[in-house]
């Protein structure tokens, strides 16, 4: 039996840093040949075959993937509900600094029921930490995502009640051109905004409601500092010598 | 070497810090890296010194010069053949899935026209005098890293073994740990079941 990755992280020991490259989509082709990985018209098989390019990858029922146990989830969904399951823990327990997407859980950030996730875990990703400081790497899902909490402080701080209903999180991408891709998920969708109204409160009743943790604005592992743990967290470094 | 062995209650004051270096990464590519983990770990003066292990199981070591051409994603293989990188078992492998065999001027498996042959094991005998087999390889792997109470870094990034609960469980026991990276947990391209079935 795999391991429940999740288990790892501790609310007491913060790590500072977790790359998570863990292979979400499916492979193009089902080179395992089992049977389940057969399905065409799942949606995260379409998306391997580019249906949704940089767009949200439109999961139905997405709930499912944390109430129901991995394996009476549809095998195809599996490492999705895992890496779910790994980035809520992360968020609640607080048990991580900076979260480093891999090539393959990229697409992380275009599922909407991980919205909320991104207001109290500062992500980047291994392309981005690649072209730290040579060229600008555009991303616009991880800008959004790293936009959501400066979003929240900056509205939160204009009112004398920090807390934001569900109903108020639905104006949060007015005349924010970063949070543009959460946009419609944040206008619309009651079940992101009350997540992110829930997680929005639990900072606020922590008191960390009005300072920027470091990870959003520089996405370096030991703060402002360029450190080897920034390429470890993506790259294993060939001096090690394999054994 | 015995003479110069540090007391076991307090080994970092014994050693200078680039002695201690020396076994500060360790990178595990194959079942030899495997059994030398194992010894190494053996030895409990030395077993704080391990800071960072990268644990890092691909299949291309088994496909030699044919890694890169993206065949190690189109077959399905046992993991012994993985562990052992047992060339003429993949190369079988390819043959039968129809990826090699068309162009026989291709010297990565050809050569005067006919298939090459690879003497690497694992055969009846056991192409390694200790670790047999691909259980023997992961229990080993499993109690080498279990042994190890002073991690400050850890990758788990295979395609072919996810990681076993017993090394998630110390993980999330130790007090040292900065980083972890999880890369190809086996999601996908497992060998007779689902991941996280």
């Amino acid at each position: 039996m795999p391991a429940p990755l999740w288990e790892i992280l501790r609310p007491a020991r913060p790590l500072d840093a977790l790359g998570l490259g863990v292979r979400v989509l499916p492979l193009y082709t089902n080179v395992s040949y089992e049977v389940a990985f057969d399905d065409e018209n799942h949606t995260l098989k379409r998306a391997i075959r580019h249906d949704y390019d940089d767009a949200e990858i439109p999961l139905s029922q997405p709930e499912r993937l944390l109430s129901s146990p991995l394996d009476a989830l549809h095998p195809t969904e599996r490492p999705l509900a895992a890496a779910t399951r790994l980035l809520e823990s992360c968020a609640k327990t607080g048990s991580v600094r900076l979260l480093c997407l891999g090539e393959e859980s990229q697409c992380l950030l275009r599922f909407r029921h991980l919205a909320h996730i991104w207001v109290r875990l500062s992500v980047t990703t291994a392309t981005a930490m690649m072209a730290y400081d040579h060229r600008p790497h555009l991303d616009p899902w991880l800008s959004a995502a790293n936009a959501m909490r400066p979003a929240l402080i900056d509205f939160a701080s204009s009112r004398e009640d920090p807390h934001l209903t569900p109903k108020e999180i639905a104006s949060l991408p007015d005349g924010r051109e970063d949070l543009e891709p959460f946009a419609t998920w944040l206008r619309e969708d009651q079940q992101v905004q009350k997540r992110v109204a829930d997680v929005w409160d639990d900072i606020v009743r922590e008191g960390k409601h009005c300072a920027l943790p470091t990870g959003f604005s520089v996405p370096r592992v030991n703060g402002f500092e360029l450190s080897d743990d920034d390429s470890w967290i993506y790259l294993t470094r060939y001096d090690y010598g394999p054994m | 070497m015995s003479a110069h062995l540090p007391a076991e209650d307090d080994p970092t004051d014994a050693f200078p810090a680039c002695l201690r270096s020396v076994w500060k990464n360790a990178c595990i590519t194959n079942v030899y890296g495997i059994h030398r983990l194992e010894l190494l770990t053996r030895l409990p003066w030395l077993t704080s010194f391990i800071k960072n292990v990268a644990v890092e199981l691909s299949w291309d070591p088994a496909l030699d010069e044919s890694a890169g051409r993206g065949w190690h994603s189109e077959i399905r293989g046992e993991l012994g053949d993985y562990f052992f990188q047992n060339r003429q078992e993949v190369l079988n492998r390819l043959v039968e899935a129809g990826y090699v065999g068309e162009d026989e001027t291709d010297p990565a498996y050809f050569e005067d026209g006919k298939l090459k042959e690879f003497s690497q094991g694992p055969d009846a005998s056991g192409l390694h005098s200790v670790i047999k087999n691909a259980d023997d390889a992961i229990k080993s792997l499993e109690s080498s890293i279990l042994r190890l109470h002073d991690l400050q870094r850890f990758v788990w990034q295979t395609l072919i073994l996810p990681m076993p609960s017993s090394v998630c469980r110390h993980l999330s026991q130790l007090d040292s740990l900065r980083l972890l990276r999880l890369e190809q947990q086996g999601e996908f391209t497992s060998a007779g079941e689902c991941f996280f079935a």
